[in-house]
């Protein structure tokens, strides 16, 4: 295929030989062995222009061949491109294949695309801030002048180092429009984003990585966004129905008031036996009265009497109330819950020893209401937290990516980062 | 990526159902007095 085009010349300036990869289509190549600018259009092999730069080594030899989007190509030139500010620097590959034409490889911060010219009229103008495009829409990213900083290779159009042409570049990643204008002629291109481990595999190089967020870099989660938020909210469905169905029926299974009396404060006390008739939580809610600027601790045992088994866990009730500098204040409460988890199927009762803090005459009530199969809500909502962790993260860092993306660009609109293009 | 977490959905309901059935609750990790620990049952006869 391409190798059917080379011909062979011999440089006009040192005599080298210099090989025409696309014969025939290339109009200016450069002599590999000094650099030498010559006119390929035909065969007097005119010198453009004399040596003034040295041969530089580039990531895809001249002559490279690779396969990209299932075509051969062949690498034949080789331009270095800076904005006019000095900022910017890129370089493009004049890739060649005799029956599909040329394409350009375009690397910048060691990103990759592949362009081809557009060749159809489209009605834009260098100035436009958005650009239609085959339905698509592009926002401007870069408006500059790019200039010619080295040539290498071969090409079908008369270039040289100096060469400026206005440009701007319209992006919808992974997707970029850019349109370059000289004196002569508008050109637009379209080029999409390579992964450089596509370059390395199609032309068996190895490449740098890549640096910063290219202007058409698809954005991470690309495509998959959406769906990942479709199935969250699925599964919060799915979830809200397992945690109702899975609970069970909550149901009090014993309720007994204990009198804590100044004389037996130490003495433990038992409710009657209630039976649990599979494995469940039980909650324990406890409250006292009076708990006036006072305090008990309640020490639970949930003692089986069929097995083993025993639960044990704490409660402490404690309230206090006064009025300082005019305003009143209370801290604590006279009632809170505890939970047994994971209790066993059976008889049980439930074991209290009380330690009071002050007992007045009267002493002092605890009531206790023993409930199974409580519904722990805290169980949905850490299903939830899990659930909708992933895709928050994903929204949250294609934002940021966004924001980086367009830290580059001067014609960042604020919008950007927003869901608009999965 | 969307099958992986899809299946990683699908394990914590699951675990979500299992925890219920079970009497779990996530809430008292974060309680100390609600926390119960199972121990020999020195009133059983």
């Amino acid at each position: 295929m391409a190798g059917k085009q080379v011909k062979t010349f011999n440089c006009p300036a040192c005599g080298g030989v210099v090989s025409l990869l696309a014969a025939g289509h290339s109009v200016t190549a450069i002599c590999t062995h000094c650099s030498t600018l010559i006119d390929t259009a035909n065969e007097n092999y005119r010198i453009i222009l004399k040596n003034r730069q040295s041969v530089r080594e580039t990531d895809i030899p001249m002559g490279a061949k690779g396969v990209l989007g299932g075509i051969k190509w062949e690498a034949i030139g080789y331009v270095e491109k800076k904005d006019i500010s000095g900022e910017y620097f890129w370089e493009e590959y004049l890739l060649f294949n005799p029956y599909y034409g040329f394409r350009f490889l375009v690397q910048g911060d060691d990103h990759w695309s592949l362009a081809r010219i557009i060749k159809r009229d489209v009605p834009v103008t260098l100035f436009d801030n958005t650009i239609i495009f085959d339905g698509q829409q592009f926002d401007v990213f870069y408006r500059s002048t790019a200039t010619v900083d080295y040539v290498k290779g071969e090409f079908y159009w008369r270039i040289r180092k100096g060469d400026q042409d206005k440009y701007a570049d319209y992006i919808a990643p992974p997707r970029m429009l850019s349109m370059e204008m000289n004196q002569q002629e508008i050109t637009l291109s379209m080029s999409e984003y390579l992964l450089p481990e596509e370059i390395e595999q199609a032309f068996g190089v190895s490449l740098p990585p890549r640096r910063g967020i290219a202007p058409n870099q698809p954005p991470p989660f690309s495509g998959v966004r959406h769906k990942i938020w479709a199935v969250a909210v699925c599964t919060l469905l799915v979830a809200f129905v397992v945690h109702l169905g899975s609970s069970g029926r909550q149901e009090v299974v014993n309720t007994t008031i204990f009198h804590v009396m100044p004389d037996n404060s130490s003495k433990s006390f038992s409710t009657g036996v209630f039976f649990l008739p599979k494995r469940t939580n039980v909650e324990v809610h406890g409250s006292a009265t009076p708990l006036q600027n006072n305090w008990v601790d309640l020490d639970l045992t949930l003692v089986s009497d069929t097995s083993n088994n025993a639960y044990e866990a704490s409660q402490s009730l404690e309230y206090y109330y006064g009025q300082e500098d005019g305003e009143y204040w209370s801290e604590g409460n006279t009632e809170r819950e505890t939970y047994f988890e994971s209790v066993e199927p059976g008889n049980y009762r439930l074991v209290v020893e009380p330690a009071p803090g002050q007992l007045g005459p009267d002493g002092m009530n605890v009531m206790l209401a023993v409930t199974r199969n409580v519904r722990a809500w805290s169980n949905f909502w850490a299903a939830v937290l899990l659930i909708f962790a992933f895709p928050v993260y994903t929204s949250l860092y294609r934002r940021y990516f966004e924001y980086k993306r367009w830290e580059n660009s001067d014609y960042a609109p604020n919008s950007k980062g927003n869901d608009s293009d999965d | 990526m969307t099958k992986y977490y899809a299946a990683y959905c699908i394990a914590l309901v699951s675990l979500l159902g299992y925890a219920n059935a079970q009497g779990y609750i996530f809430g008292n990790i974060f309680d100390s007095q609600s926390s119960s620990h199972q121990s020999a049952n020195h009133y059983h006869k």
